[in-house]
């Protein structure tokens, strides 16, 4: 008899429930804390249903931070990482799975030794190779090594090799060229793998911090990682506008999982499997 | 074979072009910086004016350099704490889950994962929060339970574990999400007759899942590695690398002897030092579990 | 959104009405300058109304202003002039001052002029000029000195039967004072702020100094000694042995929920601690050792080096007009940022002396500082890469997880370490 089904369900449900419950409690309490008035965040004794609700933190938030001018530069750097990646790692994919070349083995062997580059601690060099590019501080300087990440290759590839052949081959008879077999028919059969890496980098790109904070230092550019980080101030430790400001932050995340939640996990197990 | 053979690999051409966007992206941020990196760390480094060779000086100088020593040690004592927590949590979450024979499967799915889609930032924040010795709630509840609470990132002993841990609430739902696709590829059938052999859960575990899973496992194993040797967000985020320099990892003394005290040269040799572990674990964990496979 | 974007906004509108009106366009002419401070609080709130007036009577500077302490300030502020995208205006820190100066101009020497000739002022206008001075070049302006006093909680005080209205001024009525405040169940004194290493390290240097020691001496460390070890053990005694609080605690936090009785603090506490309606008083610390003595800074305002051209020189004029508009508002800055202005004229102007902020600490801090009471960290280029080697074991000893002795000890062979190193 297996000891699992032995259990009574009541007793499965609250342990499985219970482990998720433990496992977002954090978060829970981060959206209780922003909006409950700063003696209470202040206070030695946790205070779970507050007095009163208080949106004060978030206005003052606001006043003192440009959070949404931090919203708009992730969403920016975010979605240019996505779309240069979509599409410098379409033909590279294409051209190293569907096309027969000399050398391409080789290339892809190195391109695979490289994926155990860490590339983020090559920020002293980067700095200095972007600063020379005349990119920094400009949402490039992040978008740009995103998208050399080899991981989106590794996905495309995977996935353009396993197309079988034979509607390219009908296709290849009929005098198409490379753009329009890549257009008409690969393309189209490999969505599935465009949304999981479109999820992955996004997500990827949206979080990014130890590039950014280097890349980007002008105010006027800065990302919500890195301007939430400048709530963490020198000497006074204000945690009810740093709940606020890390709600706020997560909101948008939240938002777009209730609404998405299987595709952004299907995504990462597309994925994830080589990051 | 169905392909058609074009006379003489006639697509080089349109292969190279194809691939050269890539190539030159990839080229320039991921492998000249590590050129560049040994180049500079090679210098006095002055953006300002002239940088002179100073030869191996920078190294040399940082293996007599007691807070990279310690840097080095902190690193690997993070890495030994949060990689099996990550890895172990992430699969035994992914096992639950399988096994789960309860509604909402999904919603449990989705709050163990949700973590992974904050950003550093708000991590280290939080957590800040909740082990606030006077206003967090975790050294309250401690101390309700009739325990003197632990001061969990001013102890020199249990900042480096915490950390850990604050990591792998954050990190392994994303473990959990791709194992999960890893254990959903095995076929059912193997379950079901090895249970007529009468082998209970803990034997399939050993004798299905691990084997057929241990590629993947291994697979995920070297990238934990990688991204743990080189953690800069948290530890910047939550202590600052300390109580001293308690939780100064390589990462993060880069960062500070870069941007804090604009020795470039010897940042850079600190780069090159960690890229040079990282990148020498990695390939011979490859190797050694013979992953050549899994790669392609 | 951005208080500040709005309120350009708002002001472009304004001078798009001027332009109308006397047939030019002034918002095409006028200059932008960058601002950058490290000021973060009350004393940001400060500047940016400083700010918005000059901008409102001199509508051709326009000045962006970005401000938010944060550890990266003096990292952003170089890797700016790395990148040849430097603000035209910087703020720092007197012992951060050295170890930045080669990318500051000498202000009495850039492509533009002298600075300080454009803005119409010499320096003896400033109480302590000699803190510009950097190989005797003047890299940047006294703004204010600042330092750390004690803020102390008057209902506290009441209940545990002291006089709310007199600060202990000698040790040993300091340390009964302590013992009232446990005895009515509240912590007693927190010597460092929020904690925080830095704040730690400052808190036993005023106790080193108390003790007529000294930090560092001839290019070497000099605190390992019987001053430096009585000094530090001191500090650990405050929060072990005497019980005044405990380490890792966040004195601000304690302070601002009305659990805590005496806080070290800086001189831009003062905003934080109105805000949280908390009837307090200010006072200097007692006189633990030979001598009254507080930790003590300067802010310099400083102009970062630009790519020379002709656009740039523009800016520099730009900017000595704007820090010409910027003179009479020093007392302003010492109204609002709790500090104490270094333009003598501020120092005398009778509305800041009727501010509120005068009453509640300025008058303290600016004492202090006329007496000598806050003292400077020494000057020498490496001072923060001296800091930072101290730093970890002066915690550690704080935490009482090494002892004073092997504190210092270590402490000793990595500063002479860092100042020895080419």
């Amino acid at each position: 008899m297996r000891r699992s089904s032995a259990l009574k369900p009541i007793v499965k449900y609250v342990l499985y429930y219970g482990l998720a419950l433990i496992w977002v409690v954090p978060i829970i309490w981060m959206a209780v804390t922003s909006v409950k008035p700063t003696p209470e965040v202040m206070s030695f004794t946790p205070h779970w249903i507050p007095s009163s609700l208080t949106l004060e933190h978030f206005w003052a938030l606001l006043e003192r931070r440009p959070f949404f001018l931090w919203l708009a530069n992730s969403f920016q750097i975010a979605l240019l990482a996505t779309v240069i990646t979509i599409v410098v790692t379409t033909f590279a994919a294409y051209s190293l799975a569907r096309l027969k070349w000399r050398g391409r083995n080789a290339i892809f062997a190195m391109f695979l030794t490289a994926m155990f580059i860490p590339w983020e601690i090559n920020s002293i060099p980067l700095f200095f190779i972007v600063k020379d590019m005349g990119l920094l501080n400009t949402f490039m300087s992040v978008a740009l090594p995103l998208s050399a990440l080899p991981v989106s290759l590794f996905l495309l590839r995977q996935f353009f090799i396993n197309i079988p052949t034979d509607l390219e081959d009908a296709a290849k008879i009929d005098g198409c060229g490379h753009l329009r077999i890549l257009w008409h028919i690969i393309i189209p059969v490999s969505l599935p793998a465009y949304g999981a890496l479109a999820i992955f980098i996004f997500i990827f790109a949206w979080n990014e911090f130890f590039w950014s904070l280097v890349a980007l230092q002008r105010s006027g550019v800065r990302t919500l990682p890195i301007g939430l980080k400048t709530l963490v101030a020198a000497s006074d430790i204000q945690y009810d506008l740093m709940m606020a400001g890390s709600f706020m932050a997560t909101l948008p995340a939240l938002i777009i999982f209730l609404l998405l939640r299987r595709h952004v996990i299907a995504g990462i197990s597309m994925a994830g499997v080589r990051r | 074979m169905t392909r058609i053979k074009k006379a003489g690999g006639g697509d080089a051409l349109v292969g190279i072009l194809f691939l050269l966007p890539y190539l030159v992206l990839w080229l320039l941020f991921v492998v000249i910086p590590v050129g560049y990196g040994f180049y500079i760390s090679l210098h006095k480094w002055n953006p300002m004016g002239a940088s002179p060779f100073v030869g191996f000086d920078n190294y040399i100088q940082l293996f007599s350099n007691s807070r990279f020593l310690n840097a080095l040690e902190n690193t690997f004592i993070y890495a030994v704490w949060a990689i099996p927590l990550v890895l172990v949590l992430g699969l035994a979450f992914a096992l639950l889950l399988k096994r789960a024979k309860v509604r909402g499967v999904g919603f449990i799915e989705g709050a163990l994962f949700f973590p992974y889609l904050l950003n550093v930032s708000v991590v280290g924040i939080l957590w800040n929060f909740l082990l606030d010795p006077n206003v967090g709630i975790i050294p309250y509840y401690i101390r309700a339970a009739g325990f003197p609470a632990p001061d969990f990132l001013n102890n020199p002993a249990l900042v480096l574990p915490t950390i850990a841990f604050v990591s792998a609430w954050w990190l392994c739902g994303y473990r959990m999400v791709v194992f999960r696709a890893g254990l959903n590829a095995i076929p059912e059938e193997l379950y079901e007759s090895s249970s007529l052999d009468g082998a209970g859960p803990v034997r399939q575990f050993f004798s299905i899942t691990l084997p057929l899973m241990k590629p993947s496992i291994l697979f995920a194993a070297i990238l934990t590695i990688v991204a743990g040797l080189c953690m800069l967000g948290q530890v910047l985020i939550m202590t600052n690398g300390g109580p001293g320099t308690s939780s100064e990892v390589l990462a993060l003394f880069m960062y500070r002897t870069a941007f804090e005290s604009f020795n470039f040269g010897q940042a850079a040799a600190v780069g090159f030092v960690l890229f040079a572990i990282v990148f020498l674990i990695s390939m011979a964990l490859v190797r050694v579990f013979g992953l050549k496979s899994e790669l392609g | 959104m951005d208080r500040r974007d709005f309120i350009k906004g708002a002001g472009a509108l304004g001078l798009g009405a001027l332009g109308g009106a006397f047939g030019a366009d002034p918002a095409s002419a006028a200059t932008k300058i960058w601002f950058n401070t490290l000021f973060h609080g009350g004393d940001a709130d400060a500047m940016e109304t400083i700010v918005n007036n000059i901008h409102t009577s001199n509508p051709d500077l326009e000045i962006d202003l970005t401000q938010g302490a944060w550890t990266e300030y003096y990292a952003q502020l170089y890797n700016s002039v790395v990148a040849e995208a430097a603000p035209q205006i910087g703020i720092v820190d007197d012992f951060r001052y050295e170890s930045v100066a080669s990318i500051l101009y000498d202000i009495q020497d850039t492509p533009a002029g002298n600075i300080l000739d454009l803005m119409g002022a010499k320096p003896e206008d400033f109480a302590q000029w000699n803190v510009s001075l950097v190989g005797g070049k003047p890299l940047g302006i006294p703004l204010d000195q600042n330092g750390f006093g004690i803020y102390y909680n008057k209902d506290i005080f009441r209940k545990a039967g002291l006089d709310p209205e007199r600060f202990p001024q000698s040790r040993e009525e300091f340390e009964s004072a302590c013992e009232a405040v446990k005895k009515v169940g509240k912590i007693a004194y927190h010597p460092a702020l929020s904690g925080e290493t830095r704040y730690i390290r400052r808190a036993w240097l005023a106790l080193l100094w108390s003790l007529n020691g000294s930090y560092i001496d001839n290019g070497k460390a000099s605190f390992n000694n019987d001053k430096g070890r009585e000094s530090l053990q001191y500090l650990v005694d405050m929060v072990h042995a005497k019980g005044w609080n405990q380490p890792g605690t966040n004195g601000i936090n304690q302070f601002l929920a009305g659990e805590l009785g005496m806080l070290q603090n800086g001189t831009w506490f003062y905003l934080t601690a109105e805000k949280a309606k908390i009837d307090y008083g200010c006072s200097m610390p007692p006189k633990f050792f030979d001598r009254q003595v507080a930790w003590g800074g300067y802010h310099l305002i400083v102009l970062p080096k630009q790519e020379d051209d002709s656009d740039s020189r523009e800016k520099l004029k730009a900017t000595a007009k704007f820090l010409k508009a910027f003179l009479p508002f020093y007392a302003l800055w010492g109204e609002m940022g709790g500090a104490v202005p270094m333009l003598k004229a501020a120092t005398d102007n009778p509305k800041l002396r009727q501010s509120n902020t005068w009453k509640k600490q300025l008058a303290v801090f600016s004492a202090a500082a006329a007496s000598g009471i806050l003292q400077a960290e020494p000057r020498h280029p490496k001072i923060t890469d001296v800091d930072l080697a101290v730093e970890p074991f002066t915690q550690e000893a704080y935490n009482g997880t090494m002892s004073v002795k092997d504190a210092l000890a270590k402490a000793e062979v990595e500063v002479n370490k860092v100042l020895s190193a080419t």
